[in-house]
């Protein structure tokens, strides 16, 4: 029998090229993750620049299939594949902080520079080590055609990590960052279709992202945001909003707090609520949700049911991050 | 003779269920609380499994898998008659022939005591 050879890991692996590349990864002893191997359970997701069979990308959200991921057990190896596995968590690179710009309700926008070659998608997440090695997830609102990385962190009494991000004394220093991590992004192609991005609290950070992105590659269709805050302090991007909707015509930004304060354009109540009043039908919307788990569970049901796709429902739970510790 | 999945139609008559009879299900107030979960679409992919079961396709599916999977769930006859009512509503509504709802609500029916754990 031929035998192929793929790198999986960096290592070559030789394989059966009638089984599939699941199939012989395991019967080589070589740790990998899986489970019901028939293409229904998705624990198997490997990661490849490779052409591969669309069969094994089919049960996928488009946005991990952009990514070049692929179901290992419905693939079957051909010679000279690179494989890697889908967790990168591994990886991590050091960037310096820039700078850190203090906001309204504790958030701080944090600015750093870009690993060499790093590739990410605005609204992606990265994970940040925080003093003793403990790791904090924060969504990206830049985008690649910025000169630096931005995160916005929101500090918490508590948050050993939060709170090292939001003392100026880091500027200057060198922190470390891993791979882009998460499905939330704006996928190319649709451009005329709409847009609903609901964000709560620093949930706008990834939210910023994604609208800048998408209309920096031309996205035509409407774009309606919307962020809610308890106060009218946590409104803290209410400028930039301001001024990017005044520059493009089809992003609307809405913004909702729980406590009405003195701003007269503010909307009062839950923003999920308020943007799903204003929203009953989502056929063809592509919906973005970001923020508290809670919010974002009930709302991601409400938007099935207001007949958005759900692969067209794209969320980023913010579970619980820095009040730990 | 052909299967009921082919019949009905196969993985397309399936895809085509599915929506109608999630929403179904995550509006009932009755039975929403077992369907909610912030991975809606392993959920939706359950409920597809579901759907293939009961039209007799292929499936993973066995008795004792059916019974593993509704053992952390405290469930009674109501529970199980509101389900089978939005099968039967779902497969109405997507216009299914009289003769094959029957035979999709007799295969439902068979995992009674499974789902139930009796
Ligand atoms: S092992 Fe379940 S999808 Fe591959």
């Amino acid at each position: 029998m031929n035998k192929v050879t793929i790198t999986y890991e960096g290592s070559q692996v030789s394989c059966d090229p009638d089984k599939s590349i699941l199939e012989n990864l395991i019967t080589q002893d070589i740790d990998v993750t899986y489970s019901c191997q028939k293409g229904s359970c998705l624990t198997c997701v490997m990661k490849t620049d490779h052409d591969v069979d669309p069969k094994s990308r089919a049960p996928l959200k488009p946005t991990l299939v952009e990514q070049g991921y692929f179901l290992g057990c419905q693939q079957k190896p051909n010679d000279g594949m690179v494989i890697n596995a889908a967790d990168q968590i591994g990886v991590f690179h050091n960037v310096r902080v820039t700078n850190i710009e203090l906001r309204g309700g504790q958030v701080a926008i944090v600015r750093l520079t870009v690993p060499d070659g790093y590739e990410y998608r605005p609204g992606q997440f990265v994970n940040i080590i925080g003093p003793n090695y403990t790791l904090r997830s924060y969504s990206i609102a830049s985008i690649p055609l910025d000169d630096e990385l931005e995160i916005h962190v929101k500090e918490h009494e508590f948050g050993t990590v939060s709170r090292w991000l939001c003392d100026k004394s880091l500027i200057g220093q060198e922190i470390e960052i891993s791979e882009p991590e998460g499905q939330c992004f704006y996928l190319p192609g649709r451009s005329s279709s709409p847009l609903l991005l609901i964000g709560t609290g620093t949930g706008l950070a990834p939210l910023i992202g994604i609208i800048r992105d998408a209309l920096s590659q031309g996205h035509d269709g409407k774009i309606e945001l919307y962020h809610g805050a308890v106060n009218d302090d946590g409104l803290y991007l209410i400028d930039e909003l301001q001024s990017l909707s005044s520059e493009y015509d089809n992003l609307s930004v809405h913004l909702g707090v729980l406590n009405k304060g003195s701003l007269n354009h503010t909307l009062e109540g839950a923003i999920n609520d308020i943007a799903l009043s204003q929203h009953h039908d989502l056929t063809g919307w592509r919906v973005f949700l970001c923020g508290d788990p809670d919010m974002v569970k009930k709302t991601k049901t409400k938007a099935y049911l207001a007949d958005a796709a759900l692969s067209d429902i794209l969320a980023d739970p913010f579970d619980i991050q820095d009040v730990k510790n | 003779m052909s299967s009921l999945y082919e019949r009905i139609g196969g993985d397309a008559a399936v895809e085509a269920a599915v929506d109608v009879f999630y929403k179904k299900v995550l509006t009932d107030d009755s039975i929403s609380q077992f369907f909610e979960t912030t991975d809606m679409d392993a959920q939706r992919e359950k409920q597809k499994k579901f759907l293939t079961v009961a039209f007799g396709g292929p499936n993973d599916y066995s008795g004792k898998d059916m019974r593993a999977a509704h053992a952390h769930l405290t469930l009674t006859e109501d529970h199980f008659g509101a389900v089978a009512g939005h099968l039967q509503a779902t497969l109405e509504e997507l216009g299914v022939p009289e003769a094959e709802i029957g035979e999709a609500m007799a295969i439902a029916a068979s995992t009674h005591d499974d789902v139930l754990g009796l």
